[in-house]
Protein backbone atom coordinates (compact mmCIF):
# COMPACT_ATOMS: atom_id res chain seq x y z
CA UNK A 1 0.00 0.00 0.00
CA UNK A 2 2.71 2.42 0.98
CA UNK A 3 5.61 2.92 -1.33
CA UNK A 4 7.73 3.54 1.75
CA UNK A 5 7.00 2.49 5.33
CA UNK A 6 5.62 5.42 7.27
CA UNK A 7 8.08 7.15 9.61
CA UNK A 8 8.71 6.20 13.21
CA UNK A 9 6.80 9.15 14.62
CA UNK A 10 3.82 8.47 12.34
CA UNK A 11 3.63 4.88 13.49
CA UNK A 12 3.87 5.96 17.13
CA UNK A 13 1.04 8.42 16.56
CA UNK A 14 -1.14 5.69 15.05
CA UNK A 15 -0.68 3.28 17.96
CA UNK A 16 -0.96 6.05 20.53
CA UNK A 17 -4.31 7.11 19.10
CA UNK A 18 -5.44 3.48 19.19
CA UNK A 19 -4.42 3.26 22.87
CA UNK A 20 -6.23 6.44 23.72
CA UNK A 21 -9.38 5.19 21.99
CA UNK A 22 -9.13 2.04 24.12
CA UNK A 23 -8.68 4.08 27.29
CA UNK A 24 -11.73 6.18 26.50
CA UNK A 25 -13.83 3.13 25.60
CA UNK A 26 -12.87 1.38 28.81
CA UNK A 27 -12.83 4.22 31.33
CA UNK A 28 -15.67 6.38 30.09
CA UNK A 29 -17.99 3.90 28.40
CA UNK A 30 -17.02 0.63 30.11
CA UNK A 31 -17.44 -1.09 26.75
CA UNK A 32 -14.57 -3.56 26.91
CA UNK A 33 -15.61 -5.95 29.67
CA UNK A 34 -15.68 -8.89 27.26
CA UNK A 35 -12.09 -8.28 26.11
CA UNK A 36 -10.84 -8.16 29.69
CA UNK A 37 -12.78 -11.28 30.67
CA UNK A 38 -11.41 -13.12 27.63
CA UNK A 39 -7.78 -12.31 28.38
CA UNK A 40 -8.26 -13.25 32.04
CA UNK A 41 -9.82 -16.59 31.09
CA UNK A 42 -6.89 -17.39 28.79
CA UNK A 43 -4.25 -16.58 31.38
CA UNK A 44 -5.87 -18.04 34.47
CA UNK A 45 -4.24 -21.48 34.00
CA UNK A 46 -0.86 -19.76 33.63
CA UNK A 47 -1.38 -18.01 36.94
CA UNK A 48 -2.14 -21.31 38.65
CA UNK A 49 0.93 -23.02 37.17
CA UNK A 50 3.26 -20.23 38.26
CA UNK A 51 1.95 -20.35 41.79
CA UNK A 52 2.33 -24.12 42.10
CA UNK A 53 6.03 -24.18 43.12
CA UNK A 54 5.39 -21.50 45.77
CA UNK A 55 2.48 -23.43 47.24
CA UNK A 56 4.61 -26.57 47.18
CA UNK A 57 7.44 -24.76 48.97
CA UNK A 58 5.08 -23.54 51.67
CA UNK A 59 3.78 -27.08 52.14
CA UNK A 60 7.27 -28.56 52.46
CA UNK A 61 8.37 -25.95 54.99
CA UNK A 62 5.15 -26.72 56.86
CA UNK A 63 6.22 -30.37 57.22
CA UNK A 64 9.57 -29.34 58.60
CA UNK A 65 8.13 -27.52 61.63
CA UNK A 66 9.90 -28.82 64.68
CA UNK A 67 8.22 -31.30 66.95
CA UNK A 68 8.73 -29.15 70.03
CA UNK A 69 7.04 -26.20 68.38
CA UNK A 70 4.05 -28.37 67.66
CA UNK A 71 3.91 -29.62 71.24
CA UNK A 72 4.04 -26.08 72.57
CA UNK A 73 1.34 -24.98 70.17
CA UNK A 74 -0.77 -27.96 71.12
CA UNK A 75 -0.54 -27.13 74.82
CA UNK A 76 -1.44 -23.51 74.15
CA UNK A 77 -4.41 -24.54 72.03
CA UNK A 78 -5.67 -26.93 74.72
CA UNK A 79 -5.49 -24.15 77.26
CA UNK A 80 -7.29 -21.66 75.05
CA UNK A 81 -9.92 -24.25 74.18
CA UNK A 82 -10.70 -24.79 77.84
CA UNK A 83 -11.23 -21.09 78.27
CA UNK A 84 -13.20 -20.86 75.05
CA UNK A 85 -15.62 -23.59 76.03
CA UNK A 86 -16.50 -21.59 79.14
CA UNK A 87 -17.01 -18.46 77.04
CA UNK A 88 -18.91 -20.43 74.43
CA UNK A 89 -21.47 -21.65 76.93
CA UNK A 90 -22.00 -18.05 77.99
CA UNK A 91 -22.30 -16.88 74.40
CA UNK A 92 -24.91 -19.54 73.75
CA UNK A 93 -27.03 -18.19 76.57
CA UNK A 94 -26.53 -14.63 75.36
CA UNK A 95 -27.38 -15.59 71.78
CA UNK A 96 -30.63 -17.14 72.89
CA UNK A 97 -31.49 -14.07 74.89
CA UNK A 98 -30.47 -11.84 71.99
CA UNK A 99 -32.63 -13.79 69.54
CA UNK A 100 -35.59 -13.42 71.81
CA UNK A 101 -35.07 -9.69 72.20
CA UNK A 102 -34.59 -9.25 68.46
CA UNK A 103 -37.74 -11.14 67.80
CA UNK A 104 -39.47 -8.92 70.29
CA UNK A 105 -38.55 -5.75 68.50
CA UNK A 106 -38.80 -7.50 65.11
CA UNK A 107 -35.38 -6.43 63.93
CA UNK A 108 -33.97 -7.80 60.77
CA UNK A 109 -31.39 -10.52 61.38
CA UNK A 110 -28.07 -9.00 60.45
CA UNK A 111 -25.50 -11.67 61.16
CA UNK A 112 -24.87 -15.12 59.76
CA UNK A 113 -24.46 -14.67 56.01
CA UNK A 114 -23.19 -17.66 54.07
CA UNK A 115 -19.68 -16.95 52.91
CA UNK A 116 -17.11 -18.15 50.38
CA UNK A 117 -13.53 -18.62 51.53
CA UNK A 118 -11.01 -17.39 48.97
CA UNK A 119 -7.26 -16.96 48.74
CA UNK A 120 -5.40 -13.95 47.34
CA UNK A 121 -3.93 -14.85 43.95
CA UNK A 122 -2.04 -11.68 43.27
CA UNK A 123 -1.69 -8.05 44.26
CA UNK A 124 -1.36 -5.82 41.17
CA UNK A 125 1.05 -2.96 41.73
CA UNK A 126 -1.12 -0.21 40.41
CA UNK A 127 -0.69 3.32 41.72
CA UNK A 128 -4.33 4.20 41.14
CA UNK A 129 -6.04 1.56 43.19
CA UNK A 130 -5.64 -0.75 46.12
CA UNK A 131 -6.83 -4.10 44.85
CA UNK A 132 -6.30 -7.81 45.20
CA UNK A 133 -7.27 -10.72 42.97
CA UNK A 134 -8.97 -13.72 44.64
CA UNK A 135 -9.04 -17.31 43.40
CA UNK A 136 -12.84 -17.67 43.44
CA UNK A 137 -15.12 -16.30 40.75
CA UNK A 138 -18.57 -16.40 39.25
CA UNK A 139 -18.43 -20.22 39.15
CA UNK A 140 -18.29 -20.27 42.95
CA UNK A 141 -21.17 -17.83 43.32
CA UNK A 142 -19.28 -14.57 43.77
CA UNK A 143 -21.14 -11.47 42.55
CA UNK A 144 -20.04 -7.90 42.04
CA UNK A 145 -20.86 -5.72 45.03
CA UNK A 146 -20.47 -8.35 47.73
CA UNK A 147 -18.46 -7.38 50.81
CA UNK A 148 -15.16 -9.12 51.60
CA UNK A 149 -13.98 -9.70 55.18
CA UNK A 150 -11.20 -11.45 57.03
CA UNK A 151 -11.20 -12.81 60.59
CA UNK A 152 -11.02 -9.31 62.08
CA UNK A 153 -13.17 -7.07 59.97
CA UNK A 154 -14.09 -5.53 56.65
CA UNK A 155 -11.46 -5.74 53.90
CA UNK A 156 -13.19 -4.50 50.76
CA UNK A 157 -15.79 -5.00 48.10
CA UNK A 158 -15.96 -7.20 45.01
CA UNK A 159 -15.69 -4.93 41.96
CA UNK A 160 -15.10 -7.26 39.01
CA UNK A 161 -16.03 -10.90 38.69
CA UNK A 162 -14.49 -13.30 36.18
CA UNK A 163 -15.23 -16.98 35.75
CA UNK A 164 -12.53 -18.25 38.11
CA UNK A 165 -11.21 -15.12 39.75
CA UNK A 166 -12.45 -11.97 41.36
CA UNK A 167 -11.13 -8.46 41.75
CA UNK A 168 -11.60 -6.89 45.16
CA UNK A 169 -11.19 -3.17 45.79
CA UNK A 170 -9.85 -2.67 49.31
CA UNK A 171 -11.49 -0.21 51.70
CA UNK A 172 -8.22 1.74 51.69
CA UNK A 173 -8.70 2.51 47.98
CA UNK A 174 -9.22 6.18 47.31
CA UNK A 175 -12.48 5.57 45.50
CA UNK A 176 -14.07 3.64 48.37
CA UNK A 177 -16.40 5.12 50.99
CA UNK A 178 -17.91 3.02 53.78
CA UNK A 179 -20.96 4.16 55.73
CA UNK A 180 -20.10 3.46 59.36
CA UNK A 181 -20.92 4.49 62.88
CA UNK A 182 -18.82 5.15 65.94
CA UNK A 183 -19.32 2.13 68.17
CA UNK A 184 -19.07 4.16 71.37
CA UNK A 185 -21.62 6.86 70.54
CA UNK A 186 -23.62 5.50 67.61
CA UNK A 187 -22.87 8.62 65.55
CA UNK A 188 -23.04 7.86 61.82
CA UNK A 189 -19.97 8.75 59.77
CA UNK A 190 -18.50 8.18 56.31
CA UNK A 191 -15.06 6.55 56.14
CA UNK A 192 -13.05 7.17 52.96
CA UNK A 193 -10.05 5.22 51.73
CA UNK A 194 -6.81 7.19 51.66
CA UNK A 195 -4.22 4.99 49.99
CA UNK A 196 -2.57 3.38 53.02
CA UNK A 197 -4.94 4.44 55.79
CA UNK A 198 -8.45 5.82 55.91
CA UNK A 199 -10.10 9.04 56.99
CA UNK A 200 -13.46 10.23 58.23
CA UNK A 201 -14.67 13.24 56.30
CA UNK A 202 -17.47 15.75 56.73
CA UNK A 203 -17.53 15.51 60.52
CA UNK A 204 -18.21 18.83 62.32
CA UNK A 205 -15.36 19.85 64.64
CA UNK A 206 -17.47 19.53 67.79
CA UNK A 207 -18.38 15.88 67.15
CA UNK A 208 -17.65 13.49 70.00
CA UNK A 209 -14.93 11.33 68.48
CA UNK A 210 -11.60 10.46 70.04
CA UNK A 211 -8.45 8.47 69.51
CA UNK A 212 -9.09 4.73 69.88
CA UNK A 213 -12.75 4.84 68.83
CA UNK A 214 -13.82 1.82 66.79
CA UNK A 215 -15.89 2.35 63.63
CA UNK A 216 -18.33 -0.37 62.52
CA UNK A 217 -20.50 -0.55 59.40
CA UNK A 218 -23.91 0.97 59.90
CA UNK A 219 -25.69 -1.15 57.29
CA UNK A 220 -27.39 1.89 55.82
CA UNK A 221 -26.30 1.52 52.19
CA UNK A 222 -27.35 -2.17 52.06
CA UNK A 223 -23.96 -3.05 50.58
CA UNK A 224 -22.27 -3.88 53.85
CA UNK A 225 -24.27 -5.65 56.56
CA UNK A 226 -24.38 -3.77 59.86
CA UNK A 227 -21.85 -4.46 62.60
CA UNK A 228 -18.69 -5.31 60.65
CA UNK A 229 -15.62 -3.76 62.24
CA UNK A 230 -14.04 -1.28 59.83
CA UNK A 231 -11.36 0.90 61.39
CA UNK A 232 -9.86 2.39 64.52
CA UNK A 233 -9.33 6.13 64.96
CA UNK A 234 -5.64 6.97 65.31
CA UNK A 235 -5.74 10.76 65.45
CA UNK A 236 -8.27 13.57 65.63
CA UNK A 237 -7.32 17.11 64.64
CA UNK A 238 -9.72 20.00 65.06
CA UNK A 239 -8.25 22.85 63.00
CA UNK A 240 -9.47 26.27 64.09
CA UNK A 241 -9.94 27.49 60.53
CA UNK A 242 -12.11 24.61 59.33
CA UNK A 243 -15.68 23.47 59.88
CA UNK A 244 -14.70 19.82 59.76
CA UNK A 245 -12.53 17.72 62.02
CA UNK A 246 -9.62 15.88 60.46
CA UNK A 247 -9.91 12.27 61.59
CA UNK A 248 -7.50 9.62 60.36
CA UNK A 249 -7.95 5.93 61.04
CA UNK A 250 -6.38 2.60 60.26
CA UNK A 251 -8.29 -0.46 59.06
CA UNK A 252 -8.62 -3.15 61.75
CA UNK A 253 -8.74 -6.08 59.34
CA UNK A 254 -5.39 -7.16 57.94
CA UNK A 255 -6.16 -5.38 54.69
CA UNK A 256 -2.61 -5.76 53.43
CA UNK A 257 -1.64 -8.81 55.47
CA UNK A 258 -4.32 -11.50 55.29
CA UNK A 259 -4.01 -14.18 52.64
CA UNK A 260 -7.33 -15.93 53.24
CA UNK A 261 -10.42 -13.79 52.87
CA UNK A 262 -14.16 -14.44 52.93
CA UNK A 263 -16.70 -13.12 50.45
CA UNK A 264 -20.03 -12.59 52.21
CA UNK A 265 -23.09 -13.61 50.22
CA UNK A 266 -25.42 -10.87 51.29
CA UNK A 267 -29.01 -11.77 50.57
CA UNK A 268 -30.43 -8.39 49.74
CA UNK A 269 -29.81 -7.07 46.23
CA UNK A 270 -26.23 -5.82 46.56
CA UNK A 271 -25.43 -2.30 45.40
CA UNK A 272 -23.34 -2.42 42.26
CA UNK A 273 -19.91 -0.81 42.67
CA UNK B 1 14.47 -17.00 22.16
CA UNK B 2 12.63 -13.71 22.11
CA UNK B 3 9.23 -15.30 22.69
CA UNK B 4 10.66 -17.40 25.51
CA UNK B 5 12.16 -14.40 27.31
CA UNK B 6 8.90 -12.45 26.99
CA UNK B 7 6.96 -15.38 28.43
CA UNK B 8 9.40 -15.58 31.34
CA UNK B 9 8.93 -11.83 31.94
CA UNK B 10 5.17 -12.37 31.98
CA UNK B 11 5.46 -15.25 34.44
CA UNK B 12 7.74 -13.22 36.72
CA UNK B 13 4.97 -10.67 37.08
CA UNK B 14 2.50 -13.39 37.96
CA UNK B 15 4.53 -14.53 40.95
CA UNK B 16 2.85 -13.20 44.10
CA UNK B 17 4.88 -10.18 45.25
CA UNK B 18 4.48 -8.48 48.59
CA UNK B 19 5.40 -5.28 50.41
CA UNK B 20 8.76 -3.77 49.54
CA UNK B 21 9.49 -6.26 46.82
CA UNK B 22 6.27 -5.13 45.16
CA UNK B 23 7.28 -1.47 45.29
CA UNK B 24 10.76 -2.15 43.94
CA UNK B 25 9.64 -4.66 41.34
CA UNK B 26 10.79 -3.48 37.92
CA UNK B 27 8.41 -3.85 35.02
CA UNK B 28 9.97 -7.04 33.63
CA UNK B 29 7.78 -6.99 30.57
CA UNK B 30 8.79 -3.44 29.63
CA UNK B 31 12.52 -4.07 30.13
CA UNK B 32 12.40 -7.26 28.10
CA UNK B 33 10.43 -5.55 25.35
CA UNK B 34 12.84 -2.62 25.12
CA UNK B 35 15.82 -4.96 25.25
CA UNK B 36 14.59 -6.73 22.13
CA UNK B 37 13.47 -3.46 20.55
CA UNK B 38 17.08 -2.32 20.66
CA UNK B 39 18.44 -5.55 19.19
CA UNK B 40 15.79 -6.58 16.68
CA UNK B 41 14.46 -3.44 15.10
CA UNK B 42 12.41 -5.34 12.55
CA UNK B 43 11.11 -7.97 14.97
CA UNK B 44 9.77 -5.68 17.67
CA UNK B 45 7.29 -3.09 16.50
CA UNK B 46 4.52 -1.06 17.96
CA UNK B 47 2.01 -3.87 17.39
CA UNK B 48 3.83 -6.20 19.76
CA UNK B 49 4.24 -3.42 22.33
CA UNK B 50 0.54 -2.68 22.08
CA UNK B 51 -0.54 -6.29 22.62
CA UNK B 52 1.83 -6.77 25.57
CA UNK B 53 0.56 -3.51 27.03
CA UNK B 54 -3.04 -4.71 26.90
CA UNK B 55 -1.92 -7.93 28.59
CA UNK B 56 -0.29 -5.94 31.40
CA UNK B 57 -3.39 -3.78 31.78
CA UNK B 58 -5.58 -6.81 32.28
CA UNK B 59 -3.07 -8.37 34.64
CA UNK B 60 -2.94 -5.24 36.79
CA UNK B 61 -6.65 -4.62 36.54
CA UNK B 62 -6.26 -1.06 35.30
CA UNK B 63 -7.83 0.89 32.46
CA UNK B 64 -7.23 -0.91 29.15
CA UNK B 65 -4.75 0.98 26.99
CA UNK B 66 -2.78 2.61 29.80
CA UNK B 67 0.27 0.38 29.50
CA UNK B 68 -0.31 -0.14 25.78
CA UNK B 69 0.29 3.58 25.30
CA UNK B 70 3.30 3.60 27.62
CA UNK B 71 4.94 0.59 25.96
CA UNK B 72 4.48 2.13 22.51
CA UNK B 73 6.20 5.29 23.73
CA UNK B 74 9.00 3.16 25.20
CA UNK B 75 9.58 1.32 21.93
CA UNK B 76 9.54 4.61 20.05
CA UNK B 77 12.20 6.08 22.34
CA UNK B 78 14.44 3.02 22.04
CA UNK B 79 14.16 2.98 18.25
CA UNK B 80 14.83 6.69 18.14
CA UNK B 81 17.93 6.56 20.37
CA UNK B 82 19.11 3.19 19.13
CA UNK B 83 22.39 4.27 17.57
CA UNK B 84 23.17 6.52 20.48
CA UNK B 85 22.52 3.73 22.98
CA UNK B 86 24.72 1.20 21.26
CA UNK B 87 27.67 3.61 21.44
CA UNK B 88 27.87 3.42 25.21
CA UNK B 89 29.35 0.87 27.57
CA UNK B 90 26.85 -1.12 29.57
CA UNK B 91 26.87 0.91 32.84
CA UNK B 92 26.43 4.09 30.82
CA UNK B 93 23.69 2.46 28.81
CA UNK B 94 21.85 1.70 32.03
CA UNK B 95 22.24 5.35 33.00
CA UNK B 96 20.70 6.36 29.67
CA UNK B 97 17.86 3.91 30.16
CA UNK B 98 16.85 5.43 33.49
CA UNK B 99 15.27 8.65 32.13
CA UNK B 100 13.80 6.64 29.28
CA UNK B 101 12.08 4.20 31.66
CA UNK B 102 11.07 7.09 33.88
CA UNK B 103 9.38 8.80 30.96
CA UNK B 104 7.56 5.58 30.06
CA UNK B 105 6.32 5.13 33.64
CA UNK B 106 5.21 8.77 33.69
CA UNK B 107 3.17 8.19 30.52
CA UNK B 108 1.40 5.26 32.22
CA UNK B 109 0.89 7.37 35.33
CA UNK B 110 -0.57 10.31 33.43
CA UNK B 111 -2.80 8.06 31.30
CA UNK B 112 -4.10 6.39 34.46
CA UNK B 113 -4.65 9.72 36.16
CA UNK B 114 -6.49 11.20 33.19
CA UNK B 115 -8.86 8.24 33.06
CA UNK B 116 -9.60 7.66 36.75
CA UNK B 117 -8.83 11.03 38.37
CA UNK B 118 -7.47 9.62 41.57
CA UNK B 119 -4.44 11.40 43.02
CA UNK B 120 -1.39 9.23 43.75
CA UNK B 121 2.08 9.49 45.19
CA UNK B 122 5.07 9.30 42.89
CA UNK B 123 6.75 6.39 44.70
CA UNK B 124 5.80 4.05 41.84
CA UNK B 125 8.50 5.69 39.75
CA UNK B 126 11.06 3.87 41.89
CA UNK B 127 10.62 0.93 39.56
CA UNK B 128 12.32 2.95 36.79
CA UNK B 129 15.48 2.86 38.91
CA UNK B 130 15.36 -0.89 39.52
CA UNK B 131 14.44 -1.26 35.87
CA UNK B 132 17.65 0.48 34.80
CA UNK B 133 19.63 -1.90 37.02
CA UNK B 134 17.83 -4.83 35.48
CA UNK B 135 18.72 -3.49 32.03
CA UNK B 136 22.37 -3.60 32.99
CA UNK B 137 22.11 -7.23 34.13
CA UNK B 138 20.16 -8.11 31.03
CA UNK B 139 22.66 -6.45 28.71
CA UNK B 140 25.39 -8.68 30.15
CA UNK B 141 23.23 -11.69 29.40
CA UNK B 142 22.66 -10.14 25.98
CA UNK B 143 26.24 -10.87 24.99
CA UNK B 144 25.07 -14.41 24.25
CA UNK B 145 25.16 -15.26 20.53
CA UNK B 146 21.39 -15.69 20.29
CA UNK B 147 20.86 -12.09 21.34
CA UNK B 148 23.43 -10.44 19.05
CA UNK B 149 22.04 -7.64 16.90
CA UNK B 150 21.28 -8.71 13.37
CA UNK B 151 23.86 -7.59 10.84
Amino acid sequence: MFTRRPGLAARLAFWAVLSIILIVLDARLSALGWLRAGVVAVFYPVQIIVRAPFDFGAEVSGYLVRHRTLQKENAALRESRRQDSVNFARIGALQAENDELRHLISLRQTVGFPSIAAEILSTPRDPFSQRVILDKGANDGVEAGQPVVDGMGLVGQVTRVFAFSTEVTLITDRSQAVPAQIQRTGQRVLVFGGGGGMEVRYLPTHTDIQQGDVLVTSGIDRVYPAGLVVAKVVSVLRPADSTYARVSCLPIAGVEKSRMLMVLKTQSEPGKP
Amino acid sequence: MMALSLIIAFLLKQVPWHGWALTLRPDFMLIMLLFWAQRRVEGVGFGLAFVLGILTDVQDGVVLGQHALAYCVGVFLVHYFRRRLSMFTLPHQALQMFPLLLLTEVVALVAGWMSTRTPQGAWVLVSALTGALLWWALAYAGKMPAAQPEK
